[in-house]
């Protein structure tokens, strides 16, 4: 399989992100215009300026009519992508593709989702009709599956991994009070977490990502003319995407303490960028806390920790805000609920704010310079997974 | 009143001692349930239809504690009458994981490993009072 990614060749020079949340009081035209606004200024942009548009959505609008309508767009290119949870990120890759390609100059990826004020708010979609033939496995019972097969793995009694899957809700929680864009705003007690309602298995409330509206937007350029819009771009380092086969339960191999569909992406995006200890090479990363376990199998699967050992990396506060490598330092899907389309690009302003110093009270303390963002779609089993590298140097 | 399963083709009924009907690939030898045409791990069309085994082992369960959104889910209960379930993976030896009600809701009654057997239970009312029928495990006796 040849991957050569595009390395430096296109870099990001504006970013908006619009506050997450029930956003009764926003349309999800106004969320476009909030985030495409906040972009285009801090690139010193006009809408006329961005030749091409690509807009990442799962179900709020079809078409690019979605974006070209409430913009007022001249007759402009405009893509809409689906690729579940991956969908945001999924539009910024084919955005810096097009650049690269030398099709266009500027391009723009945007990400939106509208889950409140819709008939049916949440995450679930009304797919094929179910005729009753399949259980209901809900997305947090399915991902509660992690929790036993990692403690039987590993030998890690259900009371120590209580603790692990309640220092990640904590850690995130207590970014998120930090920032002014999430959808909660509050540290929450450990005790708190320990014994908040069930929701699934050893699943409670706290162990789930919320259910909000939001969009966020990238500018890309080709990196040579990175300086005309901004003092400091962020160069894209990777874009690796991977849809599994959807083997799943299906043969002997899977045993739910890991996803095959991440490792994948991850040694895509490490290849690409030239990274070969990313533990020690990485300044700080976005990943997709959908549930409190996905985080924990995903520092394995990320290479954040050797197999078996990141619930202890996990308690030493390897990942915390001013650990070694601050995971979800923006306080990730748990404080800023799962806008389908718009996460990936919120992760993305994250990797904007911090390496680019403008994080204010969560600003992590690092010489590093390489950010990531990743999200997980599906189930375990059966997944899509995007893995993006950014950094603020390009290459000598 | 009388009662149907929810589906053709998922085990069979009316029987003393029902089994779930599932496929087996003539060509890499996975086995499926619910019973398919084509292979889904190697695309093989050489699929035939197999009877599973009543017993197996539970491989790893979960509790379902709120009402799962209709549609997709199709019971019919509200939200108060709504009681959570176990689910999980029973694993019939030698063949295929199969995704499963299980009848104990209770997970500490429950434990990874133990022996399951084949029940078919009521799982909805239609709105002329008939019994619409699915398949669940049981703690085996």
């Amino acid at each position: 399989m040849a991957s050569h990614g595009i390395r430096d060749r296109v870099a990001i020079v504006g970013m908006g992100c619009t506050k997450f949340g029930e956003r009764w009081d926003k349309s999800t035209d106004d969320l476009l215009v909030d985030s495409t606004q906040e972009a285009l200024q801090s690139a010193n942009l006009d809408v006329k300026e961005i030749d091409a548009f690509w807009l990442g959505t799962m179900g709020s609008g079809l078409s690019g009519l979605t974006l070209s309508r409430p913009l007022k767009l001249d007759y402009r290119p405009v893509s809409r992508n689906e690729n579940f949870c991956a969908t945001g990120s999924d539009a910024f890759r084919n955005a810096c593709y097009a650049v690269a390609s030398g099709a266009y100059d500027v391009a723009m990826a945007v990400g939106v989702e509208k889950l409140k004020d819709t008939p049916y708010s949440g995450l679930a979609v009304a797919g094929a009709a179910n005729d009753g033939t399949q259980p209901a496995l809900s997305a947090p019972a399915m991902f509660s599956l992690l929790v036993p097969a990692y403690q039987k793995k590993y030998g890690v009694t259900e009371e120590q991994m209580r603790e692990v899957l309640t220092r990640i809700a904590w850690k995130n929680h207590a970014n998120g009070a930090r920032n002014p864009r999430a959808q909660f705003r509050a540290a929450v007690p450990k005790e708190t977490i320990d014994c908040s309602p069930p929701i699934a298995g050893p699943l409670g409330v706290f162990d789930c990502s919320g259910v909000s509206d939001g969009s966020a937007a990238a500018i890309i350029v080709r990196a040579e003319d990175a300086h005309r819009y901004t003092d400091n771009p962020l160069y894209v380092k990777a874009l690796a995407f991977v849809a599994g086969p959807g083997g799943g339960t299906l043969g002997q191999d899977y045993d739910f303490t890991t996803f095959h569909e991440v490792v994948r992406s991850a040694e895509d995006a490490y290849q690409q960028a030239g990274v070969t200890d990313p533990r020690g090479q990485i300044a700080m990363a976005e990943v997709h806390d959908c549930f409190t376990p996905t985080e924990l199998v995903l520092m394995e699967d990320l290479g954040f920790a050797e197999r078996g050992t990141a619930w202890k990396e996990v308690l030493a506060g390897t990942y915390d805000l001013e650990g070694d490598l601050p995971v979800n330092p923006d306080g990730g899907l748990k404080s800023f609920g799962h806008p389908i389309g718009a996460s990936g690009l919120r992760m993305l302003f994250e990797c904007w704010l911090q390496l680019r110093g403008q994080a204010e009270d969560r600003q992590i303390k690092t010489s590093k310079t390489l950010g990531m963002t990743h999200n997980l779609g599906g189930l375990p089993g059966e997944c899509v997974s995007f893995v993006s590298l950014v950094g603020t140097e390009p290459s000598a | 009143m009388t009662s149907a399963p929810v589906e053709d083709g998922l085990f069979t009924w009316p029987s003393e001692s029902p089994q779930l009907i599932g496929s087996k690939c003539g060509d890499c030898g996975v086995t499926t349930f619910p019973r398919q045409a084509g292979c889904p791990r190697c695309t093989s069309e050489a699929m035939s239809e197999i009877l599973l085994p009543r017993r197996g082992t539970l491989w790893t369960f979960t509790t379902q504690e709120f009402l799962p959104k209709n549609p997709p889910y199709a019971g019919t209960e509200t939200a108060e009458q709504f009681q959570p379930f176990a689910l999980g993976y029973v694993e019939l030896p030698g063949e295929v994981k199969v995704e499963t009600r299980l009848t104990e809701s209770d997970p500490a009654k429950l434990s990874i490993g133990m022996e399951m057997e084949l029940v078919i239970v009521p799982f909805r009312r239609t709105p002329d009072g008939d019994d619409v029928l699915t398949f669940a495990f049981e703690p085996a006796s």
